[in-house]
């Protein structure tokens, strides 16, 4: 809390977290995004950038003007595309007393990184992306997709996404083109320029054969591919795969895995959900181990082998998921 | 929500149903292609439908006089019967060939009104009928001729005869078809010919036959061809509808729905730009274009099929008259069909969107059906018709008010147009609501299949439950109190005196009011006591209530008499009155009367109404709405349609008083004090008015009652409005609870006893 902890010492009767978001609103500080606030707030910045955001708000507290100069260290802080504070998401189920899905995440991706979310079937991934694309709500906890809340900025969240779900999710009675245009026209492209760019991805993924083919004709890497078009046509920063290549043969898991690694070529954020090792191994730049709704280790493949002394990202999981499982097996033994 | 998403939506989903085979099936070619083939197969068995003769055993034909004779040649007289009639008859007039029958026969001829002796001739006759193929045996037991009773007796006689006139059984097997029509036609010719004997008689006694007719009756029909032709188009065509409306919307509501989470492209389109009710838009735009093409198809190719039919078949009884339907009647239909199909659509789609699968989607839709079905047949009954009460019914009262609007009574309708509407539009508006919740209800569109027991249930419910009620525990309390109010009415037994009277008002009002509001409150909220809003009441709002409801007075008991010219009440309403009057006659006194309709009704209905009801309305977090609804439910709760539009209105000031003073207590002193002041001045006699100088306020109406007098009643008014006025205005804290209070009293006042001592 380096900003917050200098507030503190600049004005010590003012209580800095009221501060700050009054200061989110300032117009001098305009410039910095939610993003860097985050930043700052966690404590990831360096020193000098700190110190710049100390004096700026400063500043604003005694209403003088501060612009950011240009070529200011906060100019270069990384920017991230995914911001995942704390988020909880409990089912209300009629059986058990509540099943929590998701306790408490936290994770961040930046753009041009492909973020991997591993973890065996029930461990919440699919929540979280349910969560990030705003099909479903968290209980607590926030989630910012390129600066915009899921919760209460739904429809630009939705528009700052692409998503590949797990089943090919494709209508049986439209064409490819169809659909990829149907979702375009949603996204609010211009059908002039909806047509081109649909050209222009039609062409890079092959699929002028397949164009009026309906959906109920197609093979599932037939089905995949279009919903890659449908979820890239609106040139989105952040995508979501979520198990995309489950139920796919090899030819086109590769394919799709291809497609994975140039999109993060066009600097675009990727969260790449699955529970295959080697695909994760191959594509990922940082990884987030997921079991029974909490992150067991998150860090980059090279960082997590390193501190568990685990050259194999497999045996990694393994054990990680063993020792889980074993703590939970206590906890459940200790309470009865 | 933007409408070019909407349209975009609507757009797909038309073209994807149009793509699908089963719906296209059922909405276009079902209908053009169905009643044709029904028509053509109709036409084919109408070839092979032919009248069967009857097989008529005349037992005793040597009984019957001579002249006029009824059977001649084998045959019966061409006098009574027209050729085609003669040629439906078979007639058999040979004896019973098993020889205990022919002696029963003759036993019965002598004897015919004993009655172990018909019931074994008629076990007979109908194992011979049986055995011999006969359809109606017709017995004459016992010989008579006209001639003779002239001839042999004399005047006297005929007199006498008169008294008990001869007898002529017919045998019939009412559960054969053949039987009972062999024995129709055979009545109608015996009643010919009997009118033919009688005019025989009257002549050979030299009176003339006009003399005994007394008055003929001549049936004379005023309606033209065109009224007609309206009268069966206006049951049949809302009818028509309103049903293939309903089917209409079924299928394609279940795909767009269930059909779609079974796809797995619901999340898909849920994570697009489009918002959730620019989808359940969009969607139920769809249904309802499916639901108003099917119903027009289907109505127009039935109507053409029908009057090709007809035309082909030798047309329809000349009483129907069908011809083409008037032109405005189609007009009337195309402008009803948008709120029908909308409402029908907004259900079923609200209703599929709780499916899983396509398959449980039918589980759903199939009840809707059968709750919809019956409200469509109600304005097909002949002695329904579009009043005040009909009206307020949803769907029926849309058909009536349609009905009537095609008849051409518009003078009639326009009296009505206005609840219609009302009723028509709010339910539109509840089911498109209900629409758009689903679509943003996370638990409805991701429900995992989960296994459903009471006991689990239960302990959800009570783990889940909140501070206060929610509006779905309100309106299932409301629903509950109306069920069980409904079903006790069924059950008690009519009071014989005052104190039955007064044991089973109050057992129902507990039982089925205050109960139902008070277990609610304990099970489903985890503050009771705020639930039911028992806090503290201070004196001033105490006093504050009372106030209101002595100066509000005259208002309702104006507005009373309004409503009650309005709609006057019917003859059932008067006889309950009467009854009741009765039972009041036999009463102690008048604080009985007073505990009876006063006292507690003002603790019961005020817990369930004001406590439970209102508490759960005010979760919608809107004052008025709460204030509104809670009302409307409270005059529904009072069955009587008089009854409920006047205490919808006074629920308005209890509603509003509860929620202002945030305490149940002064809405309990509003209602006593109420209902107290209007049996007051119902039983008002003249010498108490005239000793306590009451009849400054009060005047003797016409029926020895007494009413309010104007200018004091005006006043009063005016200051009960003030008052209310003021309440609104007032921002009070909320009181601390009943319960609280005397805990705390209790504490205080022993913690000082163990100090003193």
């Amino acid at each position: 809390m380096a900003v917050a902890t200098s507030l503190k010492l600049l004005q010590p009767e003012r209580n800095p977290t009221d501060d700050l978001r009054n200061l989110f609103h300032t117009a001098q500080i305009r410039e910095l995004t939610f993003d860097h606030w985050h930043c700052f707030i966690d404590g990831d910045a360096t020193k000098n950038q700190t110190n710049l955001v100390s004096r700026m708000i400063v500043c604003a507290l005694h209403d003088r003007t501060c612009k950011l100069p240009l070529n200011s260290p906060i100019a270069r802080l990384p920017k991230r595309m995914i911001h995942v504070r704390a988020l909880n998401k409990r089912y209300n189920e009629l059986q058990t007393d509540g099943f929590t899905a998701l306790a408490g995440i936290s994770f961040d991706a930046m753009p041009g990184q492909i973020y991997g979310l591993l973890g065996p079937n029930g461990a919440g991934k699919t929540t979280a992306l349910r969560i990030l694309s705003t099909v479903l709500k968290p209980t607590s906890g926030t989630a910012v997709v390129n600066g915009y809340d899921v919760i209460d900025d739904p429809e630009q969240v939705r528009r700052n996404i692409g998503f590949v779900s797990t089943n090919t999710a494709i209508y049986d009675r439209m064409t490819a083109w169809e659909m990829v245009q149907y979702f375009g026209q949603l996204y609010g492209i211009e059908l002039a320029e909806l047509h081109r760019r649909m050209e222009v991805l039609f062409e890079r993924f092959q699929m002028n054969n397949i164009r009026d083919v309906l959906g109920s004709k197609m093979s599932t890497g037939m089905k995949q591919k279009v919903s890659i078009v449908r979820a890239l046509i609106h040139d989105p920063p952040v995508l979501i795969f979520d198990e995309a290549t489950s139920g796919l043969d090899i030819l086109a898991a590769r394919e799709v895995l291809n497609t994975v690694e140039q999109v993060r070529e066009q600097g675009k954020c990727v969260i790449f959900s699955s529970h295959i090792m080697t695909e994760v191994q191959r594509l990922c730049d940082r990884i987030a181990i997921m079991n029974r709704g909490t992150i067991l280790a998150e860090g980059t493949i090279e960082k997590l082998t390193g501190i568990y002394k685990e050259d194999d990202l497999e045996e990694l999981f393994f054990q990680l998921i063993a020792k889980s499982e074993a703590t939970q097996r206590d906890l459940v033994a200790q309470q009865v | 929500m933007k409408w070019p998403n909407v349209k975009l939506i609507f757009n797909r989903e038309l073209r994807d149903q149009l793509r699908d085979r089963r719906t296209l099936f059922t909405v276009v070619v079902m209908p053009i292609v169905l009643y044709p083939l029904m028509g053509m197969a109709m036409l084919q068995v109408a070839q092979f439908m032919r009248e069967y003769p009857a097989k008529i055993w005349i037992i005793g034909n040597d009984n019957l006089p001579q002249s006029p004779s009824l059977v001649a040649d084998g045959q019966v007289s061409e006098d009574f019967v027209s050729e085609s009639e003669s040629v439906l008859l078979e007639l058999s007039l040979s004896l019973p060939e098993d020889d205990e029958l022919k002696k029963l026969v003759s036993q019965f001829r002598e004897t015919p009104n004993s009655p172990a002796a018909s019931a074994l001739v008629d076990q007979l006759i109908q194992a011979e009928m049986k055995a011999r193929g006969l359809d109606v045996a017709v017995v004459v037991p016992s010989k008579f001729s006209i001639a003779e009773d002239q001839t042999d007796e004399g005047e006297a006689t005929v007199v006498a005869r008169a008294n008990s006139p001869p007898k002529i059984y017919i045998f019939q097997n009412s559960a054969s078809d053949q039987s009972r029509i062999g024995a129709q036609r055979i009545k109608s010719v015996i009643s010919r010919w009997q009118r033919s004997v009688i005019q025989q008689r009257l002549s050979d006694n030299g009176i003339s036959p006009e003399m005994v007719s007394g008055i003929q009756v001549v049936d004379a029909d005023v309606a033209d061809k065109l009224g007609k032709q309206t009268a069966i188009w206006s049951k049949l065509f809302p009818f028509i509808i309103m049903v293939w409306s309903l089917t209409g919307a079924f299928y394609p509501a279940i795909d767009l729905c269930a059909g779609e989470k079974e796809r797995g492209t619901f999340e898909t389109l849920l994570s697009s730009p489009a918002a959730r009710s620019e989808i359940a838009f969009g969607k139920l735009l769809t249904v309802m274009s499916f639901s108003v093409t099917t119903a027009l198809l289907n109505l127009m190719s039935m109507a053409f099929t029908g009057l090709f039919v007809a035309s082909r078949m030798g047309g329809l009884p000349s009483g129907m008259g069908l011809g083409m339907p008037p032109l405005a009647s189609i007009g009337w239909l195309l402008l009803a069909l948008v709120p029908i199909s909308a409402l029908f659509s907004a259900i079923a789609l609200a209703a599929a969107a709780f499916a899983r699968s396509s398959k449980e989607g039918q589980y759903y839709l199939v009840p809707l059906m059968m709750i919809s079905m019956p409200l469509m047949m109600i304005p097909m009954m002949p002695s329904i018709k579009l009043d005040f009460g009909t009206s307020l019914i949803p769907v029926t009262g849309l058909m009536l008010f349609l009905r009537g609007l095609i008849e051409g009574q518009y003078a009639e309708c326009i009296r009505f147009g206005g609840p219609v509407c009302v009723i028509t539009f709010a339910c539109c508006w509840f089911s498109v609501r209900w629409v758009v919740h689903q679509f943003n209800s996370e638990s409805v569109l991701f429900r995992p299949s989960e296994r459903f027991g009471v006991a689990t249930w239960f302990r959800h419910v009570l783990r889940e439950r909140h501070e206060l009620p929610s509006f779905a525990n309100a309106m299932l309390c409301a629903l509950v109190i109306l069920v069980a109010k409904f079903f006790i009415g069924f059950a008690v037994s009519t009071p014989q005196d005052f104190f039955d009277f007064a044991k089973t008002t109050v057992i129902i009002l507990a039982a089925t009011i205050a109960v139902p509001g008070i277990i609610m409150a304990l099970l489903l909220t985890r503050s009771p006591g705020k639930s039911l809003k028992l806090n503290m009441c201070s004196p001033a709002a105490a006093c504050a209530a009372v106030l209101i409801a002595i100066m509000l007075n005259p208002l309702f008991t104006w507005f009373t008499s309004l409503v009650m010219i309005v709609y006057p009440p019917s003859g059932d309403l008067f006889q309950l009155q009467e009854t009741v009057a009765n039972i009041l006659g036999t009463a102690p006194n008048i604080f009985a009367i007073l505990a009876v309709f006063a006292l507690a009704p003002a603790i019961f209905e005020e817990l369930a109404f004001r406590g439970f009801i209102l508490s759960g309305m005010q979760s919608l977090r809107n004052k008025w709405q709460a204030i509104l609804m809670t009302s409307v439910l409270f005059g529904i709760a009072h069955g009587v349609l008089q009854q409920s539009v006047i205490t919808s209105v006074v629920g308005v000031v209890m509603a509003i008083i509860a929620v202002q003073t945030k305490s149940i207590f002064p809405c309990m002193l509003f209602h006593l004090t109420h209902n107290s002041m209007t049996v007051l001045l119902s039983s008002a006699k003249a010498h108490v008015v005239e000793t306590t100088s009451l009849d400054l306020f009060l005047t003797a109406t016409s029926g020895g009652m007494y009413q309010y007098s104007v200018v004091p009643g005006l006043i009063m008014s005016a200051v009960g409005i003030v008052l209310l006025v003021w309440l609104l205005r007032l921002n009070l804290p909320e009181p601390p609870l009943v319960t609280e209070c005397i805990r705390n009293a209790y504490h205080r006042f022993f913690t000082r006893k163990t100090a003193s001592a």
